[in-house]
């Protein structure tokens, strides 16, 4: 019974981390106010959960300036794809399991 | 955590994806308006031309250019101002990275046949002006589907058919404009507004 849940990944488990991990799986990248507005959450509730996905080394994180802003844009990383497909799989098996 | 919880967490996987990704702004009732200007231009066109015999070739071309990108400018206008009211009215922004996306697959298709409809023109190929630009806003209707509705991706196959079967008839160029920028257009608005746009408004 523990198996089918081993790629539950716990970082996903918080809604708003996985609207961000989904968002970046089919945008190359997306800016943190595009994000924000989407997700409708504060600034600083979206920058610890974007923290906490750079930590797991799950997105990567782009500083620059557009004119005189500064313009943050996030991206999914090889390993964070990797580990969302696994969780997306892991869901979709849980399911089956508990339908049959 | 039991099915409905795993349940709601792909469903919010696939909408967070969908709406990130697509921009569902477009409005039927721009379709249907934008294809009565081109109608209505397409009459135009054919006044200008019924009365050629009065003018030089370069009124004519002047003209006739000038009246498609009046239709064109109201068109896009038309466009923007439908998209805009819809996103408002459903608490979306409207410039999302999905329109960008949308944009920039439309505008290189777009502006190539622009550009090569005015060569045409220029070089006296009047006769394939109308498939040409058909043609090529089929392909960016195509290349714009991948970021909106995917009924756009039909609408565009419809077009570029149109388009080449208008290669055909070389003489009714006029008639092959008329269906496909008026015609398809008014038909396609039709469907995005009874299959998107009417079910969201009885539901708000």
């Amino acid at each position: 019974m523990k198996d089918i849940f081993r790629h539950i990944n716990k970082i996903f488990s918080n809604k708003i981390r996985l609207g961000i991990m989904s968002m970046l799986m089919v945008n190359e990248q997306m800016d943190f106010n595009t994000l924000k507005r989407i997700l409708e959450v504060t600034d600083g509730n979206l920058a610890s959960h974007l923290k906490a996905l750079e930590k797991a080394g799950y997105i990567s994180v782009h500083k620059s300036f557009l004119g005189r802003k500064p313009h943050t844009a996030y991206q999914a990383t090889d390993s964070g794809r990797k580990a969302f497909e696994q969780h997306i799989e892991a869901l979709e098996n849980l399911i089956k399991r508990q339908k049959e | 955590m039991n099915e409905q919880h795993y349940l709601e967490n792909l469903q919010d996987i696939k909408r967070m994806m969908l709406r990130s990704s697509k921009f569902f702004s477009i409005s039927g009732l721009s379709g249907i308006l934008v294809g009565s200007y081109a109608l209505v231009a397409a009459w135009w066109a054919r006044e200008i031309i019924s009365a050629a015999h009065a003018y030089t070739r370069m009124e004519i071309i002047v003209a006739l250019t000038a009246l498609a990108m009046a239709t064109l400018v109201l068109a896009l206008g038309t466009a923007a101002f439908f998209a805009h009211r819809k996103a408002r009215k459903h608490n979306e922004s409207f410039w999302d990275p999905a329109l960008w996306n949308m944009i920039r697959a439309a505008v290189l298709p777009l502006i190539t046949g622009g550009l090569f409809g005015l060569g045409l023109i220029l070089n006296g190929y009047y006769t394939i002006v109308a498939s040409a630009t058909l043609v090529f806003y089929g392909l960016s209707m195509v290349a714009a589907a991948r970021y909106t509705y995917s009924d756009i991706f039909y609408f565009g196959l419809l077009e570029i058919l149109t388009g080449l079967v208008a290669l055909f008839f070389p003489y009714y160029g006029l008639w092959s404009w008329a269906f496909g920028f008026g015609v398809l257009h008014i038909l396609m608005g039709i469907w995005l507004y009874f299959k998107y746009d009417r079910r969201s408004v009885s539901k708000s």
